[in-house]
């Protein structure tokens, strides 16, 4: 299963590198990263619809499968949110915040562990909906969830 | 001269707008490149080494930079007697900036010049912490999934715990014996350590103990403390002349650096041995199909590495706490989680690792600055954590100000959380953070718990860098039983 997840990201980034090839050196300073899919295999192959709402408006309708999280969705659908993700699921970093409706976040089965609020912490543009991408793990009942991917570190500029 | 100033501020000024368009910066005019970043008066030919120096060679590091922070602010660049721009930063904005978003896709730190002179003389292979690029960042992402994923403290919990319940028990039967206990705190809290360590490594079923291993493991502790030792005095000359005349402390450096390789790679030799009878971090390793080599070069810097910061942050929790009866009572009362926070505001005040470095991967803004691809940053851990803007009442010790429904906080008017990264942050932050505040949360608590303790120093200990924090001298705590737990126990043993 490792071996093959890790041929998928080799081969994942490597047309992620072909495709924006061209983009490589006016993004240079942002991260590229293909992170390294979280997922657990074999878990029904049922899949639901899922929104990222990003900063400037623009949405990114993608298929999620049910049991990855939020971070495996934009590494295995190659979504292109800048930045997303860069500690690969390892709880030392917090660019994978979103931020929820109030009805999604109360419905989230789990609240956020300890480790999880002393990343959000670091999040820019907080708010009382805001958890990380990589702890949220899609279900069934989560189908049609749209987040809102706020304005990042890579944007925040003064 | 104002024309001339004209011109020097052209070719910036070209970039910048450049810059403007590629990132939408709107604050152009106010970018500027490293030369008109603050910076420290410098004599000629020697720079400021002098100064630092008459710090007391090196030793006050944490200070002197801190003294700089607070004369020239949270950025300024300084030569520190080399050739090279070294531009510190104290700031939490831009810490987040460098962590979050500069260091790039493979973050690239400075190694510490020996170190490096020793690895390009004997071409030792070495782990994480010396790889780069993407051999750094395939094996980062293979032990990212057993250390530090979610859900890994699972697997770790039970040979850290069994590691401390050990070593704990061993003290209560020195502290019954005699009835007031000193131990020999930096050595017992060293070795522990590497005891953590190396049963992580093996997992639950821990080698057998002997005489052999006994033996072998205290000389590797001491040997990896003498490394850091012997590093510390090659500072005061560039590296290489040490080595070319081959000096004393050169030649003590190499010496232990020789003795704690080949130490720890017999260790781990012996453990790969063992690896299909345990199922600790090694074995996992292996299933991962990571050849015997790698495992032996990561697995041998991971015994190098624990040791001496996470016995110095207990060393230093135990110092903050040993005449706090308050916070002693509230471990007591409170949830482990509490214990967290004693941990974290003790990393806050001491972090081992005051210092911490990254080189940027190419030309990129912080702050106001334009800085060029290799810039060697240095994000000044110490001062951040210290600072009155970022944490209030900062000098003071305060673990109730991490707990985020504690109503004593009100009165703190400043608590930014990521002023305080003892572990850094991003994709190459610290991987043992996770072993580290496991180890570190159940060994405080253990103690705490089971004996009351004082500190016998009669001077002041302050702080010096040698490496890392550590004290300025030999920490001595005055052991003794808990009475009410002592009735208990013997209770217990005697049913």
């Amino acid at each position: 299963m490792s071996l093959k997840s890790i041929f998928r990201t080799v081969s994942n980034s490597r047309s992620y590198l072909l495709r924006y090839k061209s983009l490589g050196a006016s993004f240079s300073n942002y991260r590229s990263i293909v992170p390294l899919s979280t997922n657990i295999p074999n878990l029904k192959e049922e899949k639901v619809k899922l929104t990222f709402v990003l900063y400037d408006g623009k949405r990114i309708e993608t298929e999620a499968k049910v049991g990855d999280t939020l971070l495996d969705v934009v590494v295995n659908n190659n979504l292109n949110i800048e930045g997303y993700g860069a500690c690969e699921g390892t709880l030392t970093c917090s660019t994978c915040h979103v931020i929820l409706k109030q009805e999604d976040f109360d419905r989230l089965p789990e609240e956020a562990s300890d480790e999880e609020r002393d990343m959000l912490d670091l999040a820019y543009g907080l708010t009382d909906t805001s958890r990380l991408g990589c702890q949220i793990t899609m279900t069934k009942d989560l189908d049609g969830l749209e987040v809102q991917v706020p304005e990042t570190i890579n944007d925040a500029r003064s | 001269m104002q024309k001339k100033m004209y011109h020097l501020r052209q070719p910036v000024f070209r970039n910048a707008t450049a810059y403007q368009r590629k990132y939408n910066v709107k604050s152009v005019q106010f970018l500027s490149n490293i030369e008109a970043m603050p910076h420290p008066k410098e004599l000629p030919l020697i720079g400021t080494k002098l100064a630092l120096l008459a710090k007391g060679s090196g030793s006050k590091l944490h200070e002197y930079i801190d003294n700089r922070h607070e004369h020239l602010g949270p950025i300024f660049y300084e030569k520190l007697g080399g050739n090279t721009k070294l531009v510190f930063i104290s700031d939490p904005t831009l810490m987040k900036t460098l962590f979050l978003k500069l260091e790039g896709k493979y973050p690239v730190h400075l190694l510490p010049e020996p170190w490096l002179l020793y690895e390009r003389l004997y071409g030792a292979k070495r782990g994480l912490f010396f790889m780069n690029n993407e051999e750094w960042l395939t094996n980062r992402r293979i032990v990212n999934r057993h250390v530090l994923k979610e859900g890994s403290e699972k697997w770790l919990e039970e040979p850290i715990k069994q590691t401390i319940n050990t070593f704990v028990k061993k003290w209560k039967i020195e502290t019954e014996t005699h009835g007031i206990f000193i131990p020999e705190l930096e050595s017992d809290l060293y070795r522990l350590s590497t005891d953590v360590i190396v049963n992580v490594l093996l997992g639950e079923q821990c080698m057998t103990p002997s005489m052999h291993y006994e033996q072998l493991l205290k000389q590797f502790s001491e040997a990896v403390k003498q490394i850091f030792h012997t590093t510390t005095s090659l500072y005061a000359l560039p590296v290489s002349w040490y080595q070319q005349l081959n000096l004393k402390p050169w030649r003590d450096f190499k010496e232990s650096v020789d003795t704690s390789l080949l130490l720890a790679r017999k260790i781990v030799q012996e453990m790969l041995n063992k690896k299909e009878k345990n199922k600790g971090l090694i074995w996992k390793l292996c299933q991962e199909q990571m050849s015997d080599d790698t495992i032996t070069r990561i697995v041998a810097d991971f015994v190098i590495a624990a040791g001496d910061t996470t016995s110095y942050t207990t060393l230093w929790t135990l110092l903050l706490l040993s005449n706090n009866d308050e916070e002693k009572k509230q471990i007591r009362e409170r949830e482990i989680t509490y214990v967290k926070y004693v941990v974290k505001e003790a990393m806050r005040l001491y972090p081992v690792a005051p210092f911490l470095t990254r080189i940027l991967p190419q030309e990129s803004i912080l702050g106001q600055y334009i800085l060029n691809e290799g810039t060697p940053i240095i994000a000044s851990i110490y001062t951040m954590g210290r600072d009155n803007n970022n944490f209030s009442e900062a000098s003071k010790f305060m673990p109730s100000r991490w707990c985020r429904n504690d109503p004593r906080n009100f009165k703190l008017v400043n608590h930014i959380p990521s002023a305080s990264l003892p572990f850094a942050l991003g994709a190459r932050s610290c991987i043992g953070r996770k072993i580290a505040m496991l180890q570190l949360t159940e060994i405080i608590s253990q103690i705490v718990n089971k004996f009351e303790f004082t500190s016998v120093n009669c001077n002041e200990v302050n702080a010096i860098t040698s490496q890392i924090l550590i004290p300025n001298q030999e920490i001595k705590l005055q052991l003794t039983l808990r009475q009410d737990l002592h009735k208990n126990n013997s209770d217990i043993e005697t049913m």
